[in-house]
């Protein structure tokens, strides 16, 4: 996907994303437990910083927002909390309650420190790396 | 194994995101316009663009500033879903956008917005995966996704 994303930007363009993560460091017990927790993914062992580079990307910064994850996390949980009523007749009983279990562990895991969330940006290079990008794609 | 099963196996091996994904996906989006989903959004993110994500209004607004959008550039917003944050920015800071999710229900949903929101001319919204963007090489000026990668 971060090839795709280089093949479709301007040299120079910038790419900003949000990812959750498994931090690095948990024991194999911990790291099990987040990834039945988070989502598909997030138990990727290969750092962003390195796939961005080696998918052609350049001046990476990345910023921690784990912080506003778990207050955001916290507000769909009382927020659906509030409207539990109106939420039924839409979802109906059984999604509302699951809704509310998973943001329940969810947040738990957060304040675990189970899940991370962070903002990866990056440019993309004027180089090209990869001399199939040049050749291979039929968009061009 | 009835034939259903049968077909429904068959296909889980033939498409390349999960069908219960897709499913669990669409059946979200469908209902996502409904008053009280609408009303916990608000709530939660401040946005109101069906967005079932974490990216509040707050952080949709620093990724503007980040990738300096503005009227003349062009925003690919991958896995957008119904539109946020991308047709927002589009909205708020004039730039143009072309939203990209593999779900029918959540491009459709963008394509409501677009129009109730008068981007016509800036704005596009295709069905497509990040890893098969239908886009022109060298085309794009920024993009941004949340979540899409994990």
């Amino acid at each position: 996907m971060l090839r795709a994303s280089r093949r479709v930007l301007r040299p120079g363009g910038r790419l900003a994303f949000h990812t959750i993560q498994v931090p690095p460091g948990l024991s194999a017990a911990k790291r099990r437990r987040a990834s039945l927790v988070g989502p598909p993914g997030v138990a990727v062992r290969t750092t962003y910083p390195s796939l961005l580079r080696s998918a052609g990307f350049i001046e990476i910064d990345e910023v921690d927002v784990t912080a506003e994850y778990l207050a955001t996390q916290r507000r769909w949980l009382a927020a659906t909390l509030r409207h539990e009523e109106g939420l039924r007749s839409v979802l109906g009983d059984d999604g509302v309650h699951e809704g509310i279990e998973r943001r329940r562990r969810t947040v738990d895991a957060i304040e675990g420190g189970l899940l991370s969330r962070t903002l990866y940006s990056a440019t993309r290079s004027h180089r090209l790396r990869y001399g199939r990008d040049a050749r291979s794609s039929p968009n061009r | 194994m009835s034939v259903q099963q049968t077909t429904s196996a068959r296909l889980s091996d033939v498409v390349v995101h999960s069908l219960i994904e897709t499913e669990r996906f669409g059946q979200r989006y469908a209902v996502s316009g409904e008053a009280a989903p609408r009303t916990v959004e608000l709530e939660a993110l401040g946005s109101d663009y069906r967005a079932t994500g974490y990216t509040t209004r707050e952080q949709a607004d620093d990724i503007g500033r980040l990738l300096e959008l503005g009227p003349g550039s062009v925003l690919l917003d991958i896995g957008a879903g119904c539109g946020w944050p991308g047709l927002y920015l589009a909205t708020t800071l004039g730039c143009s956008v072309v939203s990209v999710d593999p779900i029918m229900e959540g491009c459709s949903a963008a394509l409501d917005r677009i129009g109730s929101d008068d981007l016509g001319p800036r704005a596009l919204a295709l069905l497509g995966t990040g890893e098969q963007l239908p886009i022109r090489s060298g085309s794009i000026d920024a993009i941004v996704h949340a979540d899409v990668m994990c």
